[in-house]
């Protein structure tokens, strides 16, 4: 097992930061994510891990061993560092049977046993069956099964993945993201793995991370990020929303005509933002709720999904036990406890 | 701390060895660009100004060349060579976008008939095909002989329009190469979402056309390059019709009493600078479409129209009167030449006979240039073939460095291969640098020749390896040599082949370098070839070429069948292949 | 990949030192070029290389060399090239050997001695396709060409393009008594018709293919076609113009190689190289007129008799080459 240690990793492409004093790590066998849109400067940061990138500032070890420093010139080529990696385009090497695919890493390594590993990491991932067949011959789902057999044949310690999953339909996703899970905790495998996917992300994490311009904003465990997101971008980007204005002083912070009591003193104009199953629904005129109206409400199976315009323009989600009437007015509670509140300015 | 102190106690050997590789690797491939085309072509285009330097009988600045080549009849050639580069760019390009939509995007099977086709018109050289035309559509050619006075015909081969068809027929393959592997990036997705939202006919086609765009304008400019640059058209068909082309008068200034050293140089610069519009043009274009897929690891399938009973006729028809016009009628009026025993008397069978095949049969003293070409073409074709590697890598990065480079090895395309042998005699001719009249210069010509249009043929296939397929196997543990040697040469190998056999047989029949640059008492063919053929004794140059051609073509069918046996199976499958079907 | 290309330039490398260093460099455009250097060599022992190439690259050659000679000797037809070459200082003068010159010969050798005159063709003769134009009905005469009988049938290469054919028009020019009479003529030649060509392979195709009757080429293209028993018949209007086939020495050459180049000369006109020469190329360069006293031409050669020859002397026409060419392209050809 081999941890992933990440400490202020700088990168510029021209004058843009791609990666502006990242620090991260991931212990042994913990799978960590990144999350963020693109651009963010997640894949570059995967890239650097696997040598495909050369860092401008900063350092990564991989366990004990110095892996990139670029203030030492020290840029270990992806080959030595001994890591799997699954791409976001599968990058199967078309010419080779799925056998030959999975075989060639090993059999570059000089692994006498590359034919068992090989057929091992083929019925890990259910494709036993199609070893002499070639990449395109392959729907998407079973390509990316091959490459991540690929990944994990030679039972590396490190495993990268590059949005693996965004080239697939949903349930596929599903499928795969599960045997994923599976594989690495099986193998004990410490997996960096990004996407912009947030489903995803709560899915796989052990430890997730937000990353925006080139920052990572957040680095924590999933269940953190989501109860006490550290920045309005990460309240946003994990699904939650508002962005209300408020004012707070003291203790007190006015939201509309409601007054929430705060567990921190400050004063100042602050923005609020909730998640949706946060909110209670009332029928009629409620002082702690806020005012809206009904604009859509789809049928969701266990419950419905209704869209509220509140008195700002705002545009809500809430679950709701039935079916609203578009038009209709009702009263959002929002749970005093579950309220993201930033200063304004915080962004 | 202790990952502080690790900092400190592990220098950086493995990355400084690197990139001293990588460097010096990119060096090789500049050192090489210096040294086999900017110095001896600029060597030369400098006497259009400095017409004292080497020795000539000139003296300090001069822009005098430049007049005399913008004078009115060298100006007429200008303007010739404009037109002629235009429109064969034009037709070929279009030509070459039908053939490819019928090759990659229909269910036709006519892809191996199309690909041997294209090999095959690659191989011959442009002289033969303008001949054969000649042959049969002169005053007094075969088609008169035949009672058949088609003076139409006669008229449209005597003037501009035969040229520039036969160079645009030529120069077909070229355009097919560039844009065949387009057709792939443009997934098949493309066209159905332009049917389903009911853009039909002319406007499915311009839409299609803009996303080709990048890989028509690489066409057209090679095409408009190689146009410009083509001798052969030019001293047969041109000449005997009095369309005087810019090669021709470049020709004309170098060999023809009284020599001008300064003019030619000076015509060579227009010539430059004609191809420097196809350059900017094809830039522009570049530049405003994104560069958008490539093939990667991602298996996806390319749909292809399934032709009607219409649409059969016509492709199939198209491509039986392309073959007709661009092999069956040159070869056979060629080899029907060869069998003539007196040109003079006509057609009839009394005048048919195997006559010239037994003078060249007595030729015995050809083995020895046959076998002199043959080696210094396998050695210059193997050179040229890394460098174009080198060079097609670089070139495909589209950094700013390639894009000069693009325009360098554009240029050298467009300028006659005459120009860049009488540059390596002035910069080779040196004290300093005493390679004239060795093997080793010649062999260099012959590589700095054939490295440009070999480059250009590699940076299809090779802009089509997405660069994730090396990733992928570099981060799984396969060293850059292995990546060489397990992904990128298995995928390439069947271009590199072609590529390798185009550059030899393109070598074994070079003219220009092989006169100029041959040592002392030992002739390449060419120079044999042209030797052995006295007075003008046509039937004679005819059968001695049907052989030599035949041979070559015999060759390179034969080291391909060899090669092919050779090769692991899996490294003969095309990139194109896995997206078909 | 990179070990390859080592390879080939460590092989390309010895194969050339292997090839290094020559005695005697020949530059020539000459059909029986290679049985003469063969015959030299083995006669004298001296290490002879042969460069062959036609005149237009040969002396474009000789002329890129110009810094840095590596030729010994060059050997080509035509005066007003070797001329030019000797103006520039380029070839050795004051030197001819001691042989029996013929008239002919005498009427060629230039007056500094700065090349040497070997062999002698005409610079222009008429060849007839006589299925155009009935042996009995061939013109003889340069004024019959102007006859309205020989409208549109009359062709000729454009001296600019086609290397050998200025000495003919010189020549022409020269018979019709000077540039203005013999410009006026050949304007005139234009007017019934003249179709002028870029080379003389396409000038003879078309002779050959009937697009034209009457071709003016140089005369061992015309006895070429006689012997590939073309249908064709030579004639010879009054005057022709000799073309004379000359040797030129490099004056840079060091005194070995001067004084083998000397030796090569000397053979070629001895009895055993002429020998070589009149069988070296027996379909078309070897047909020339010998320059010593006694030798005759080989048998397909038209003998002497009754043929009214002139001698174009370069030192006059040499140096109007470049404008009367240019006149020629935009007066004549267009």
């Amino acid at each position: 097992m081999s941890s992933i240690h990440i400490e202020a990793a700088f990168k510029c492409f021209g004058s843009v930061k791609a990666l502006d004093r990242v620090s991260l790590t991931a212990q042994p066998g913990e799978f960590v994510v990144l999350l963020g849109p693109s651009g963010s400067g997640k894949t570059t940061l995967l890239r650097a891990v696997a040598g495909l990138e050369r860092l401008d500032g900063g350092a990564i070890w991989r366990g004990e061993e110095l892996v990139e420093a670029p203030a030492l010139g020290l840029h270990l080529p992806p080959e030595v560092r001994r890591l799997g990696m699954v791409f976001q385009e599968y990058a199967l090497w078309p010419h080779l049977t799925v056998l030959e695919n999975v075989a060639l890493p090993l059999r570059e390594r000089r692994l006498g046993s590359w034919r068992e590993l090989a057929q091992e990491a083929l019925e890990g991932v259910g494709l036993e069956a199609l070893t002499q067949r070639l990449p395109h011959q392959l729907s998407g789902g079973q390509q990316q099964r091959v490459a991540l057999a690929r990944a994990i044949a030679s039972h590396p310690q490190v495993l990268l993945f590059d949005e693996p999953l965004s080239n697939l339909d949903a349930q596929l996703r599903e499928e795969l993201r599960l045997l994923i899970a599976r594989l690495t905790h099986q193998h004990s495998i410490t997996a960096l793995y990004i996407t912009h996917d947030q489903s995803e992300a709560f899915f796989l994490a052990d430890k997730l991370g937000v990353m925006r311009e080139g920052q990572l904003l957040q680095f924590d465990r999933p269940e953190v990020v989501y109860h006490r997101p550290a920045h309005p971008f990460v309240a946003r980007f994990t699904g939650a929303q508002g962005g209300l204005e408020a004012y707070q002083e003291g203790l007190r912070l006015h939201l509309n005509t409601m007054v929430v009591q705060q567990q921190a003193a400050r004063t100042g104009r602050m923005r609020v933002y909730f998640r949706p199953e946060s909110l209670r629904l009332h029928h009629q005129p409620h002082p702690q709720a806020l005012l809206a109206v009904v604009s859509h409400c789809a049928y969701q199976g266990q419950h419905y999904q209704s869209w509220l315009m509140l008195e700002d323009a705002t545009l809500v989600q809430a679950p709701s036990p039935q079916r609203l009437q578009a038009g209709e007015r009702v009263w959002l509670e929002p749970h005093p406890d579950h309220l993201f509140v930033f200063a304004e300015g915080d962004e | 701390m202790a990952r502080a102190s690790t900092l400190h106690r592990r220098p950086a050997p493995m990355g400084a060895g690197r990139l001293l590789a990588r460097v010096a690797l990119g060096s090789t491939g500049l050192a090489a660009i210096l040294l086999l085309l900017v110095y001896p072509l600029v060597s030369f285009l400098l006497l259009a100004v400095f017409p004292g330097l080497f020795g000539q009988s000139g003296q300090g600045f001069s822009l005098a060349a430049f007049a005399q080549a913008l004078d009115g009849y060298a100006l007429q050639s200008v303007l010739n060579s404009l037109a002629i580069g235009l429109s064969s760019g034009a037709l070929a390009v279009g030509l070459g976008l039908y053939v490819s939509w019928l090759t990659q995007r229909t269910t036709l099977s006519v892809r191996r008939l199309v690909d041997g086709a294209v090999w095959l018109l690659l191989l011959t050289p442009s002289y033969l095909l303008a001949i054969g035309w000649l042959v049969l559509t002169q005053h007094g050619g075969l088609l008169n002989q035949a009672g058949l006075h088609w003076g139409w015909l006669e008229a449209a081969f005597s003037g501009p329009i035969g040229v520039a068809l036969v160079l645009a027929v030529k120069h077909i393959p070229f355009a097919y190469l560039a844009i065949a592997p387009s057709w792939n990036t443009i997934g098949g997705e493309l066209e159905e979402a332009a049917q389903v939202h009911g853009i039909r006919g002319g406007q499915a086609t311009l839409l299609l056309a803009k996303l080709l765009l990048p890989a028509i304008a690489a066409a057209f400019a090679v095409v408009f390059a190689e146009a410009l640059s083509d001798f052969g058209v030019a001293a047969t068909l041109g000449a005997s019709s009095n369309v005087p082309l810019l090669t021709y008068s470049i020709y004309r200034a170098l060999y023809a009493n009284p020599l001008n050293f300064p003019l030619a140089a000076a015509s060579s610069w227009i010539l430059l600078a004609l191809a420097g519009i196809a350059v900017w043009a094809q830039a522009r274009v570049n530049r405003r479409a994104a560069a958008y897929a490539v093939l990667s690891g991602r298996g996806r399938l390319a749909r292809r129209v399934v032709l009607g009973g219409y649409g059969k006729a016509v492709a199939w028809f198209s491509l039986g009167l392309l073959g007709l016009v661009a092999l069956a009628i040159p070869a056979l009026a060629t080899v029907f030449m060869s069998f003539t025993k007196v040109l003079g008397d006509g057609l009839n069978w009394a005048n048919l006979g195997l006559d010239n095949y037994q003078t060249v049969l007595r030729q015995g003293d050809l083995l020895g240039p046959l076998t002199y070409s043959g080696m210094l073409a396998g050695l210059a074709a193997t050179t040229a073939l890394v460098l174009a590697l080198v060079l097609a890598s670089v070139l495909s990065s589209g950094s700013r460095l390639a894009r000069g480079l693009d325009v360098v090895l554009l240029g050298t395309l467009a300028l006659p291969g005459l120009v860049l042998a009488a540059g390596y005699i002035f910069a080779y001719n040196q004290p300093f640098l005493p390679l004239y009249g060795t093997s080793l210069l010649l062999g260099m010509a012959y590589a700095a020749g054939a490295m440009p249009s070999s480059s250009r043929i590699l940076l299809g296939p090779l802009t089509q390896l997405h660069h994730s397929l090396g990733e992928a196997a570099r981060v799984h543990g396969v060293s850059g040599l292995g990546v060489l040697r397990r992904i990128t040469l298995p995928l390439l190998a069947q271009p590199l082949l072609y590529a390798w056999l185009l550059a030899a047989s393109g070598i074994v029949f070079e003219l220009p370098a092989s006169e100029l640059l041959y040592p002392p008492g030992q002739p390449p063919l060419a120079v044999a070839l042209l030797k052995s053929v006295h007075n003008f004794d046509f039937g004679l140059s005819t059968a001695l070429e049907v052989v030599a051609v035949a041979i070559v073509v015999g060759t390179v069918w034969l080291i391909r069948a060899v090669v092919t046996r050779l090769l692991p199976p899996n490294w003969q499958r095309r990139l194109n292949e896995q997206h078909s079907h | 990949m990179k070990s390859l290309t080592l390879l080939a330039l460590t092989a390309l490398t010895a194969l050339s030192s292997a090839l290094a260093a020559p005695t005697l460099v020949v530059y020539s455009a000459q059909g029986y070029d290679q049985d003469v250097v063969d015959a030299f060599q083995k006669a004298t022992g001296i290490e002879t290389k042969l460069v062959d190439l036609s005149t237009g690259p040969l002396v474009a050659k000789v002329e890129a060399e110009k810094q840095n000679p590596q030729w010994g000797l060059v050997w080509f037809d035509g005066a007003e090239a070797m001329r030019s070459l000797a103006d520039q200082g380029l070839l050795l003068k004051g030197w001819t050997p001691q042989v029996n010159w013929n008239a002919m010969g005498k009427a060629l050798l230039p007056t500094d001695k700065s090349y040497i005159p070997v062999s002698a063709t005409f610079a222009g003769v008429l060849v007839v396709n006589t299925k155009v134009v009935p042996a009995d009905k061939a013109p003889r005469s340069w004024r019959d060409l102007l006859k309205p009988e020989y409208k549109g049938l009359v062709g000729m290469n454009n001296p600019s393009i086609s290397g050998p054919t200025y000495p003919l028009v010189a020549g022409v020019l020269q018979a019709q008594g000077g540039e203005a009479g013999g410009k006026k003529y050949f304007e005139q030649l234009k007017a019934n018709g003249l179709h002028v060509f870029d080379t003389n392979g396409v000038t003879l195709k078309a002779l050959y293919s009937g697009a034209i009757g009457i071709a003016i080429v140089q005369s061992s293209a015309g006895i070429g076609a006689v012997l590939k028993k073309e249908p064709v018949q030579l004639a010879y209007p009054e005057p022709v113009s000799l073309l004379p086939g000359s040797i030129g020495i490099n004056a840079k050459a060091s005194p070995e190689v001067v004084a083998a180049a000397k030796k090569f000369v000397e053979f070629v006109l001895s009895p055993e190289g002429q020998k070589v020469m009149l069988s070296g190329d027996t379909g078309g360069d070897s047909n020339y007129y010998p320059l010593l006293e006694g030798l005759k031409p080989s048998a397909a050669v038209t003998p002497l008799i009754g043929i009214k020859y002139q001698s174009v002397d370069p030192t006059v026409w040499g140096s109007r080459e470049g404008e009367i060419n240019t006149w020629f392209t935009n007066t004549i050809v267009r």
